[in-house]
């Protein structure tokens, strides 16, 4: 394996990067994400720690791994590994103590319950480190046992009280599942273990942020915990869980809950992508001291020349405006409200046009979907030509990228003046985001994080509303040195605050703060491995600041204070104290909380649902 | 005036403040069908499920203090009183307003008069889980449609406590015009909307699925935003954000109808068994009576080969059951039990011939082989299958069906004990058809200790004890070769003293009391441990979870 191009400091440093169902394999989630950040921090050296969630992911195989990826361990979820060790006496009666403890704070309600759940949870890793793998313990009778206990106690939750034995039986076996990665062996101090690293960096809460409890508790790693999508969330809308009665989802409802508290209390740092996310974090139970909101970063050379060469005169020059759509079809995309918009939109403009360039997602209900937009776009609009001697086409029309005309996805936002969003439902809008990239003006519903993202850069209405989705159109249309303002505005707000560099670029300076303020201590051994006295000068054992707010010394506590010379990587809380762009010129990654709170270059172009609610129906104010 | 009179007929009788008895199902339809006028409130009424907590099915609401009789409790007639006085601060010149053009627009307003019935939690009404309406409940206007919406009114949150409504109130004096229904009633109103008129019951309607299962707020709130509401829609709703306005949801969804839900358990099918496995437990029984067949009709070489055939075949075949159908184990299984059945069949085969020989100072030449136990063992296969799925099914809708571990296992000990007598039964039947049909009827207990130990290991082995099974299985063995041994060592001089127990044995019970002794007391081991581990829950957790 290579060496590191660079040492920070005099010691290398070496991040544990903790996935689940994700980089390095082929098939995993966020593997893009992960790939751009492992090679953008040439400068760190990457140790992965996989977990995979099935075989067939794991026979997929991994992605290429740059150099800086000086080891892989993988384990798999899916599967118990081995064979489930028995504890020896004392074990078991030790596991019985600790599981009764996990399984009351499950069960129960309120605040105290938190710290229980957190004591058990320790003493089940230390369980673990001394006994061996506690699969079979989690899956054994006892652990039923406990749990039935649990639930009949007075005090516990009420659903517990309606639990029954296949509802026990369930939620032991998800516990499981989740504990699994407590048994694994990564935990070692020595070099390829979770005790050697410097940092713990988990891709994602729940399963994947366990090895770094772990790693926290054992050997003192600090953690960091990304997060694009809340696993509680996710486990609320899983499908998993859809067969299983309601005391047994309202018990893992709550086992998931205390899990990612737990997770959040014991992290130096939790990244929520967006503020959505950072929103179910701080419900879940983070301190908000702790939440900086790293967006995610998105390539943004392929729409260079689009972007760099949109000019006013270009799109002055376009006599009939052009609407374009692009994304995938499914229902969540409202399709039928955009064409209903449209027509609106033609009452006004006639010669307008409407592109819909997109694929159709998956399944039955989507194609089905995409024949009634097909239909309802027949019927809305009769084909026009110009005319009585030409041929006519329909307004509207249904494009995929890859034909002759639209090669590339850069020439799909390239194809229209005003990009539009119907979305009833989404996300982080990558589509919007490469629009803004583009250049492009927009045209959007306030649904998951548009607003977020798209700052002041563009018209937002309500979802649902084809009337005002037109109305906003309609003014755009109208307006070419509007369009483009704003076009030139998205832009520049998407190149401050959604590029790869701002992602790497916050994550490295996160890395080096952790590092440097939550160092781990380890003891030093010389050449014959006997313990080496005085090792680490006294000072390192000083928390990095001196700090006035106490809380044991913890810098984040600092770092909460002191706000105006605050960390310097993106702290949306910060939003409100950041005080103009100067500010943000000097600290680069603070461009990202200052363009939030004044990315707005036209004060006009308030995004209409910014706020508290205007009306609806009101395309703006 | 007759437009007004119209208008108080039509609202006359309002079915209120009603508390529909808990957990009745009838109840728990009512709300869910909205109605949309007077008649259709008449026939919920008639339809029952509307008695009311304190006052009778309906209580005439002609003011907030006489609703208060009618099954509120009294901090819900609190906030009705003030909401009251809210309404006589604003309502008056709001009233004269609209009086005049109520007046035209009664014949469109009259359809649309709404009557509400919420559910609430129960009869007892605990004031926080649930809500009751009365006639147009406050009006919560989306502030672009100010149309001049007056609304009568009269019904509040009880859900979102006292406090929270009169304040509402207070804060949304300009915005909002409220009045107590009967004044309300008597003043006529316009507004022509298609919403219902509590907005987040509307919204409640329709999510009801999502509100229905959610175990907790956050579920709600999660399953909102999936579909599409953000904290800017939330503020349609009046609260500030997803969460809170999911919190009100989850504290009004009825109660009393989940706990009805999750009373009765529907038990499963239980784990599935391949297709055809019947026809796959019944192979080791013919292909050994084929051998048997085969054995009898040939000598010298060809009836070793054809013991050597049989035997192989018998062999693929029980692996082919064991591999297929209810005797299959899933999880771990130990490779040494493999090795202790084929010892204890082959024992049975031959142990009992080769003991009196080696007692006798033989053996001289071969001596006679136990077919008939074997056969027997071997056509029990298929009942031993049967019986195997016949517990897996039965346990498993026991499981379904209890509430706790401790009646669980008290269900399962005695059927556990059934369906092992019915096999021996089924065993002893078969044993004693194959030995009349071989001529030889000595087998019987033997055939019985071994097929009896052997069906408890594989039970235990499938529910996840392998390890258990094998080492009683292993146990026997070692009894049945300790007996042979100590025979051959008692030939050694002056070792005679060895061979004598079992030549004690030999002779008061005949040869087959060795491995009647060794199965018959690894079987009662094994039953007393299957009671034991295959009465837990989590025995039969790990299969069903696998298939």
């Amino acid at each position: 394996m290579a060496a590191p191009q660079e040492e920070i400091g005099d010691v290398l440093v070496r991040i544990g990067l903790l996935t689940e169902s994700g980089y390095p394999y082929v098939t995993g989630e966020a593997r893009l994400w992960c790939d751009r950040l492992v090679r953008g921090l040439e400068v760190y050296e990457f140790d992965i720690f996989a977990l995979s969630r099935s075989a067939h992911q794991e026979d997929q195989g991994w992605v290429e791994l740059p150099p800086q990826v000086h080891r892989v361990r993988t384990a798999p979820l899916w599967t118990a590994e081995g064979e489930p060790g028995e504890l020896s006496r004392r074990g078991r009666k030790r596991f019985r103590t600790h599981f009764a403890d996990l399984a009351a704070a499950v069960c129960g309600d309120g605040e105290r319950q938190a710290d229980r759940f957190s004591s058990a949870l320790r003493g089940l890793v230390e369980l673990a480190r001394d006994e061996g793998p506690l699969t079979g313990a989690l899956r054994s009778e006892s652990a039923v046992r406990e749990l039935e206990r649990a639930c009949r106690a007075p005090g516990a939750r009420r659903a517990a009280h309606h639990a029954r034995v296949p509802d026990l039986l369930a939620v032991a076996d998800l516990i499981e599942r989740t504990l699994r990665p407590l048994s694994l062996d990564w935990y070692e101090e020595v070099e390829g273990g979770l005790g050697a690293v410097d940092l713990c960096h988990a891709t994602s809460g729940g399963s994947a942020a366990l090895p770094g409890l772990v790693a926290k508790q054992l050997h003192g790693v600090p953690l960091l915990v990304t997060e694009y999508g809340v696993q509680l969330r996710a486990h609320y809308l899983g499908a998993d869980t859809e067969a299983l009665s309601a005391p047994a989802r309202s018990l893992l409802a709550a086992f998931q809950g205390r899990l990612a508290a737990e997770v959040y209390r014991e992290a130096e740092v939790i990244t929520p992508g967006n503020t959505h996310v950072r929103r179910w974090q701080e419900k879940c139970g983070a301190d908000r001291d702790k939440l900086r909101t790293v967006y995610p970063g998105m390539a943004d050379e392929r729409f260079a020349v689009v972007g760099e060469f949109a000019t006013l005169g270009e799109e002055a020059a376009a006599d009939a405006g052009t609407l374009v759509w692009v994304g995938r079809i499914e229902p969540a995309k409202d399709l039928v409200g955009l064409l209903h918009a449209f027509a609106e939109v033609r009452k006004e403009a006639p010669g307008t046009r409407l592109r819909l360039i997109g694929t159709p997602a998956e399944g039955d209900e989507a194609a089905a979907y995409l024949a009634q937009c097909r239909a309802l776009a027949a019927q809305l609009f009769p084909d026009e030509a110009e005319g009585a001697h030409a041929v006519g086409d329909n307004p509207v029309s249904f494009e995929e990228i890859g034909g002759p005309e639209i090669p590339e996805l850069a020439d799909a936002y390239a194809a229209g003046d005003v990009v539009v969003m119907s979305s009833v439902v989404e996300g982080f809008p990558v589509g919007l985001v490469e629009a803004m990239l583009c250049g492009r003006a927009t045209v959007s519903t306030d649904v998951g994080a548009v607003v977020e993202a798209i700052g002041g850069t563009g018209l937002v209405v309500p979802p649902r509303n084809p009337r005002a989705l037109a109305d906003a159109c309609l003014a755009l249309l109208g307006d070419p040195t509007r369009r483009w303002r704003l076009g030139a505005a998205a832009r520049a707000r998407a190149l401050e605050l959604f590029t790869v560099e701002q992602n790497i670029a916050a994550f490295h300076s996160i890395y080096l703060e952790i590092v440097s303020h939550c160092p781990v201590h380890r003891e030093a051994y010389d050449a014959d491995g006997e313990p080496l006295l005085f090792a680490h000068p006294a000072e390192t054992h000083v928390p990095g600041r001196p700090t006035a707010a106490g809380a044991g010394g913890r810098w984040l506590a600092a770092a909460g204070g002191g706000r105006s010379e605050g960390p310097s990587w993106a702290d949306a809380d910060a939003e409100a104290a950041v005080d103009g762009p100067s500010d943000a010129q000097q600290e680069p990654a603070l461009v990202i909380s200052a363009a939030v709170a004044h990315g707005a270059p036209a004060d006009r172009e308030q995004a209409l649902a910014v706020g508290s609610g205007p009306a609806p129906g009101e395309p703006e104010r | 005036m007759s437009a007004s009179g119209r208008g108080l007929t039509g609202r006359g009788g309002v079915p209120d403040c009603t508390v529909p008895a808990a957990g009745s199902a009838a109840a728990g339809d009512v709300t869910s069908n909205e109605g949309t006028g007077v008649a259709v409130a008449g026939e919920r009424r008639s339809a029952g499920g509307f008695e009311g907590a304190g006052g009778g099915p309906h209580g005439e609401v002609d003011s907030g203090a006489s609703a208060g009789r009618g099954g509120w409790d009294g901090r819900a007639a609190d906030v009705v009183e003030a909401l009251c006085e809210v309404a006589h601060e604003v309502g008056p010149s709001a009233r004269d307003a609209d009086r005049g053009r109520g007046d035209d627009d009664w014949p469109v307003r009259a359809p649309a008069v709404r009557s509400h019935v919420s559910r609430s939690p129960d009869a007892s009404g605990d004031a926080p889980g649930g809500v009751r309406d009365v006639e147009g409940a406050p009006e919560r206007v989306p502030e672009g449609d100010t149309a001049a919406a007056v609304e009568a009114d009269g019904t509040q949150h009880a859900a979102a406590s006292g406090e929270r409504t009169s304040e509402e109130a207070r804060g949304d004096q300009e915005s909002e015009k409220r009045e107590p229904a009967g004044s309300a009633a008597r003043s006529g109103t316009v507004a022509p909307r298609r919403g219902a008129v509590d907005p987040v019951k509307a919204l409640m309607h329709r999510h009801s699925a999502l509100c229905g299962r959610a175990v907790d707020p956050l579920e709600i709130a999660a399953g909102l935003e999936a579909q599409g509401m953000t904290d800017r829609t939330a503020a349609r709703y009046r609260h500030r954000d997803v969460f809170s306005l999911a919190e009100e949801m989850y504290a009004r969804v009825p109660r009393g109808a989940e706990a009805e839900h999750t009373g009765t358990a529907t038990p499963g099918a239980g784990p599935s068994a391949p297709p055809g496995w019947p026809a796959v437990a019944l192979v080791p029984g013919a292909v050994c009576a084929l051998g048997v067949v085969a054995v009898r009709l040939t000598h010298g070489q060809a009836r070793i080969a054809a013991v050597l055939v049989a035997a192989l075949a018998l062999a693929a075949a029980l692996r082919a059951v064991l591999r297929y159908g209810p005797l299959r184990a899933h999880g771990r299984t130990a490779p040494a039990a493999r090795a202790w059945t084929c010892w204890l069949l082959g024992y049975a085969l031959l142990g009992d011939g080769l003991l009196t020989g080696v007692q006798g100072g033989g053996p001289h030449g071969p001596w006679p082989l136990h077919t008939a136990t074997v056969l027997g063992l071997a056509l029990a296969v298929a009942p031993a299958a049967g019986c195997a799925r016949l517990f897996a099914v039965r346990a498993a809708r026991r499981l379904a069906l209890s509430r706790g571990l401790d009646e669980f296992a008290a269900a399962v000990r005695p059927l556990l004990a059934a369906v092992f007598g019915l096999f021996l039964c089924l065993l002893c039947g078969l044993l004693l058809i194959s030995g009349e049909l071989l001529g030889k009827a000595d087998g019987l207990i033997q055939g019985a200790a071994l097929g009896g130990a052997l069906l408890l290991a594989r039970l235990l082995t499938v529910h996840g004890f392998p390890d258990s099974a094998s080492r009683v299985l292993g146990a026997a063995c070692a009894a049945e070769a300790l007996a042979l041994a100590a025979v051959f060592a008692g030939r050694l001089p002056g070792c005679e003293a060895l061979a004598r127990p079992v030549d004690l044995l030999t002779e008061s019970w005949g040869a087959g009391a060795v491995p009647v002794l060794a199965c018959g007391a690894a079987a009662v081991v094994l039953f007393a441990h299957a009671l034991r581990r295959l009465a837990r829950a989590s025995a039969h957790a790990g299969a069903e979870a696998i298939r």
